[in-house]
């Protein structure tokens, strides 16, 4: 009964003496506020980060070659930036222990709430790929109007995969066609009976393509080759690789 | 006794909000007991309890600003008492604790709803009282505050900060040590 006193007492007389201060609410106000805009600002760079994974493998055509099978599977793993994937995968972390503070988040397993930040991300990551801002940014920084982000550009662009060869048809030939690059640097590109099309051989010029294959002697000897911007039939069309006659 | 003893505590805490002081003593009288009897069950030694519970009221009254009062009282301030009483035990242990396990990381849906039996709850709490200080404290804390403190999973996930399941997990495991430990005490004895 005593300790019960000393205890009731005492806390009364700290918060009398003004020894303990309540905090105003507008404390809480902008430490709420606070927290709401860091985990916007980690959403924001995760969703940038997303998009610029995706549109580095569209831009060097490593996205496209898993289609050519084990070789190209293999080949999409190796050029997957995996220091921005890390950086990725840090700020997702980050994100989480964040949103954990909320009972909508840590009443559920931790699983959950790390699926459903992967699941945004790589959702919006895909979403803001495709309003094409990076091709702007890529195109900025090319033109040097853009210098806080060319060197993360140009330094993607510079680790190109050495057999994946993106670009427009110019023309074809008797034995395959000639492509042309970002660079505007022109390629011959020879196409034989073990060269894979999953998606079909109709190659005509202004067809996007993406090329995979070894360079020798200035020519592009074609292991794959697979026309962009067509829908994806995954994967029963995936197996049924037609040959160019 | 008087006017107060029919305000809810969520209706004490807004007039804490206020500015009334003698409201927050009241919620001191409401409290103290249970939280008193909560670190001594927690921290298994009573010597300086009392000290950290005086800091659970003063950190609550600093903080009440920060309380919804559409929410409800009772888990607010446990998990003020938690706080401080996971820090005590920490300083007391010297070594980092971890209240974090795969428990928490994948989904329990078996222990979603399945409360422990009431049937076991009195003696289970007459039983095992005396066994508690040996458990880990992960399993301790949701039993004490399930089987004394009468806390349900929700609001016992809401002060530790983990899923609703692994509250059913961590009680279930802990339940099964004290039998363990009260059946060889017996053979014992």
């Amino acid at each position: 009964m005593e300790e019960k006193k000393s205890i009731k007492n005492s806390v009364l007389e700290k918060i009398k003496n003004g020894h303990a201060a309540m905090r105003p609410k507008w404390h809480f106000v902008l430490k709420a506020i606070l927290i709401g805009v860091g985990i916007f600002i980690f959403v924001l760079f995760l969703l940038f980060v997303a998009s610029l994974i995706i549109f580095i493998l569209h831009d060097n055509g490593t996205w496209f070659v898993p289609a050519f099978g084990m070789r190209g599977i293999g080949r999409f793993f190796i050029s997957i930036p995996w220091l921005l994937v890390l950086s990725a995968v840090v700020f997702i972390g980050i994100l989480e222990v964040l949103v954990r503070k909320y009972s909508f988040a840590y009443r559920k397993p931790l699983l959950y709430s790390v699926i459903g930040i992967v699941l945004f991300v790589v959702i919006g990551g895909a979403l803001v790929f495709s309003t094409r801002v990076h091709d702007q940014f890529s195109r900025f920084a090319r033109e040097k109007q853009l210098p806080f982000a060319a060197p993360l550009y140009q330094e993607f662009r510079a680790q190109r995969p050495a057999d994946v060869y993106p670009g427009t048809v110019k023309e074809t030939t008797k034995d395959g066609f000639l492509v042309e690059n970002k660079s505007n640097e022109t390629f011959r590109v020879i196409v034989t009976h073990a060269t894979r099309f999953p998606f079909g051989s109709e190659i005509v010029a202004g067809d996007e393509v993406v090329v995979m294959g070894d360079f020798k002697d200035g020519v592009i000897y074609a292991f794959g080759v697979r026309k962009i911007g067509e829908e994806v039939p995954f994967p029963r069309q995936q197996m049924e690789f037609q040959r160019m006659k | 006794m008087n006017m107060e003893a029919n305000h809810t505590d969520e209706e004490m805490a807004k007039r804490v909000q206020r500015g009334d002081v003698e409201a927050f003593g009241c919620i001191v009288d409401r409290y103290e007991d249970k939280l008193l009897r909560y670190g001594r069950r927690f921290l298994s030694d009573s010597d300086d309890i009392a000290d950290l519970v005086q800091d659970v009221f003063l950190k609550t009254y600093i903080n009440i600003q920060n309380f919804n009062t559409e929410l409800r009282f009772s888990p607010w301030i446990y998990r003020i008492a938690h706080n401080e009483f996971v820090n005590a035990l920490k300083k007391k242990t010297k070594s980092p604790l971890s209240f974090f396990d795969v428990d928490v990381l994948f989904p329990h849906p078996a222990f979603e709803e399945n409360y422990a039996e009431e049937i076991d709850r009195e003696t289970l709490k007459n039983t095992f009282e005396n066994f508690l200080n040996v458990l880990d404290p992960k399993y301790r804390e949701p039993i004490i505050l399930f089987y004394f403190e009468d806390m349900g999973y929700q609001e016992i996930a809401d002060i530790l900060h983990i899923p609703i399941s692994t509250v059913g997990v961590r009680i279930a495991r802990g339940k099964k040590i004290l039998k363990k430990l009260y059946e060889s005490f017996k053979i014992k004895n």
